[in-house]
């Protein structure tokens, strides 16, 4: 146990001792996540193009539409102003009054946040047509009544109701929560698989064959590298979670659960550097190769596109990847508050990922490794 | 007292090559044993079956008396092995480096620093102990590698080729510190294609050639092996191959050799037959240019035995 362990503490120290993984490791994520969360945040902030047309009940809802907590309205004069901004991305959202034809059009793109608004808007439009009505009921000065009346009536909220990643859930959560999510196992994976360089420069410097020739088996050997692979990816999640708790205030749901799905994540991990660090010769060709293959596979797996945004068919596709069923866990935990209790599947087949993948990293280290030694 | 090396009728094939072929000699406690041989001779292979690195195709090895093989942990304790190529891990200082192998070997805790240090002293880099070792120049990384051998205090150090590579001035510490070693009861297997090497540090030598070991002894007693046979140097220009040839039908010539610049030739009475030699030379219209008598060394037993030069 003593030399796994000694094994195992060496290679942390190196990854620590290394400068560019300094930065690529301590430096490099935080700031990923804060500059994405800082682009795409737009749970908090929401902008609403509107044009009025210019009429006194357009007038009403546009200034109905400020009063809205959280939007910021953006007025402009024509229809194609607002589906102009809309379309650029300036403009959550936009809408358009027609008081002649009667009609309030309401513009958004797919893919946005902009339908969450759409309630907001139905709202408005709903409160000040009916004043509007009554208005026409009780005749002209006497709007006194009709406010007083108005406002006697409990206002109606429509709360969303969300099922699974539904992206109106997004105005839920800090600007930051979910994309820490999807950075936490990109990095956890690409850290780790650079760090299979580290494991081909040790057979190239015969430097696995000196630890064979030390009174240790071959087990031992293999067993303090897999140790030090899982070492490094835990410290790289776990400094990226109390990290982000810290700085951004990002909420991680239920420990236990975030807690399971980070040490599970750093088995798969560790399977997928030592698979890369024997598969391949040379270090360069495999810091290259897996740095690039875990972006890939990050990406595939809704860590750079979160899985809200991607088609039925684009998710079925994203699970065969680990990344996607560690996010859905955490997404379980952090927006629903799920426990332990509720993410069994997903635990249980990122358990399934590890086994398969260290069981095949044991068997093809250990070729390599017997190689090395003559 | 038990042999600290001991093995017998090791053989090892890689496809198509006998890398080793029947090798066999035993170490006492103390002793230094020289295996000289050219490149590609099997020394490497050997030792690497005698460190528990490489299962031998046949044959045993025992070390302090237990059984060696890849998984002896046992027999591996007591083995310092100092591999030809640099094994240092070049992100760490040279105390890392050591303290990780020492960990490795099982040096306990609170021995742990007293035995780092007193290698670092040993091996002259306690000033940059703390640097990482990239940053060392070439003998430096040469004596961190030999001294990660010695940290558990090994009872054979094994030391395939340290010197390759190697500065005058570094080389001759290293030779110190074995020798050093050697006088406190370690016993030394020494691999090297340099004779002088051999000479000067190995209490005997076995001569390998082919996966071979074709002659085995103290030095003495392997320039004894040629008789009387001294050794004519005639550095020498045109058809050099006939010259030999001539020379290797007259019955006081027993062996001669071919290189660049002249030949060798391996005789009795060097004094006596030089005329004789001269002339023989003179009729294949060879030009000699300078002529001198040596001594019999191990280079000489090496073309007696093969018929080659230790660095062809
Ligand atoms: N792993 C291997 N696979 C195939 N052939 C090998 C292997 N190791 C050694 N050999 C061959 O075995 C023979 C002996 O090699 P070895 O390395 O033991 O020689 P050596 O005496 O150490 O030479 P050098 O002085 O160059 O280090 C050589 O012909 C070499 O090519
Ligand atoms: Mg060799």
């Amino acid at each position: 146990m003593r030399a796994v362990l000694a094994i195992a503490t060496m290679n942390l120290r190196r990854l620590l001792r290394e400068r560019s993984s300094l930065f690529f490791v301590f430096i490099f994520p935080l700031a990923l996540i804060l500059l994405i969360g800082a682009t795409f945040g737009g749970g908090v902030e929401r902008s609403l193009t509107v044009a009025s047309g210019g009429t006194a009940l357009g007038e009403e809802l546009t200034a109905a539409l400020a009063d809205v907590e959280g939007v910021e309205v953006e007025r402009v004069d024509t229809a194609g102003e607002v589906a102009d901004a809309v379309a650029l991305g300036r403009a959550t959202a936009g809408v358009v009054v027609d008081a002649e034809a009667g009609q309030v059009r309401f513009l958004t793109r797919p893919s946005s946040t902009g339908p969450a608004l759409r309630s907001a808007v139905d709202a408005a439009v709903a409160r000040v047509s009916t004043r509007a009505a009554a208005m026409s009921l009780v005749g002209p000065g006497r709007t006194g009544l009709v406010d007083d009346v108005l406002a006697a009536v409990p206002a109606v909220a429509v709360t969303d109701a969300r099922i699974g990643g539904d992206p109106s859930g997004l105005d839920d959560l800090g600007r930051f929560d979910l994309g820490a999510a999807q950075q936490l196992f990109l990095f956890v994976f690409v850290t780790s698989l650079s760090g299979s360089a580290a494991l081909i420069l040790s057979r190239q410097l015969g430097l696995t064959r000196r630890m064979l020739a030390a009174p240790v088996t071959t087990a031992q050997v293999l067993a303090g590298e897999a140790l030090g692979r899982f070492a490094i990816a835990l410290v790289q999640g776990l400094y990226i979670i109390v990290g982000t708790a810290l700085l951004f205030d990002v909420a991680w749901g239920d420990p236990l659960v975030i807690g399971v799905v980070l040490i599970v994540f750093c088995a798969i991990s560790a399977g997928a550097a030592m698979l890369v660090g024997a598969s391949l010769r040379n270090d360069q060709q495999a810091s290259g190769i897996g740095v690039m293959a875990g972006l890939g596979i990050a990406a595939l797996g809704g860590s750079m596109i979160s899985l809200d945004f991607m088609t039925i068919g684009m998710r079925r596709v994203a699970h065969v990847t680990p990344h996607a069923w560690a996010l859905d866990a955490v997404a379980e935990s952090v927006r629903f508050g799920g426990g332990l209790g509720d993410v069994v599947v997903e635990i249980a087949v990122l358990l399934a990922f590890a086994v398969v993948l260290l069981t095949a990293a044991t068997w093809a280290l250990h070729r390599a490794t017997v190689r090395t030694a003559s | 007292m038990t042999d600290v090396l001991r093995c017998a009728g090791l053989r090892k094939r890689f496809g198509d090559v006998q890398a080793v072929d029947d090798v066999g000699f035993t170490i006492a406690a103390g002793e230094t044993y020289g295996l000289l041989g050219p490149n590609g001779a099997g020394k490497t292979t050997t030792i690497s079956m005698v460190c528990g690195l490489l299962e031998p195709d046949a044959g045993d090895i025992a070390v302090a008396g237990q059984p060696m093989s890849p998984r002896a942990r046992a027999a591996k304790a007591h083995v310092g092995y100092v591999p030809q190529d640099l094994a240092i891990y070049p992100d760490l200082s040279a105390r890392e480096n050591l303290t990780f192998f020492a960990r490795l070997h099982g040096v306990p805790g609170r021995e742990l620093s007293r035995r780092v240090d007193a290698v670092l002293e040993l091996i002259g880099l306690e000033q940059r102990a703390r640097d990482r070792t990239s940053d060392y120049s070439g003998g430096m990384k040469r004596r961190l590698n030999i001294g990660i051998g010695l940290l558990h205090e090994p009872t054979l150090l094994v030391l395939d080729e340290p010197t390759v590579g190697v500065d005058p001035q570094s080389r001759n510490a290293i030779l110190e510190s074995v020798a050093t070693l050697r006088d406190e009861g370690m016993g030394v297997l020494y691999t090297t294609h340099y004779m002088e090497e051999a000479e000067r540090l190995c209490d005997r030598i076995g001569i390998i050639d082919a996966g071979r070991l074709q002659a085995e002894g103290t030095r003495r007693e392997l320039v004894g092996m040629i008789g009387e046979a001294d050794r004519l140097r005639l550095v020498a220009s045109g058809d050099l191959v006939a010259a030999a040839a001539v020379l290797d039908r007259s019955s006081y010539v027993s062996s001669t050799h071919v290189d660049d610049d002249g030949l060798d030739v391996v005789l009795a009475g060097a004094g006596q037959h030089l005329p004789a030699v001269l002339a023989e030379v003179a009729t294949t219209g060879v030009s000699v240019t300078a002529v001198s008598v040596i001594e019999p060394d191990l280079e000489s037993v090496f073309l007696h035995l093969t018929g080659r030069g230790l660095r062809d």
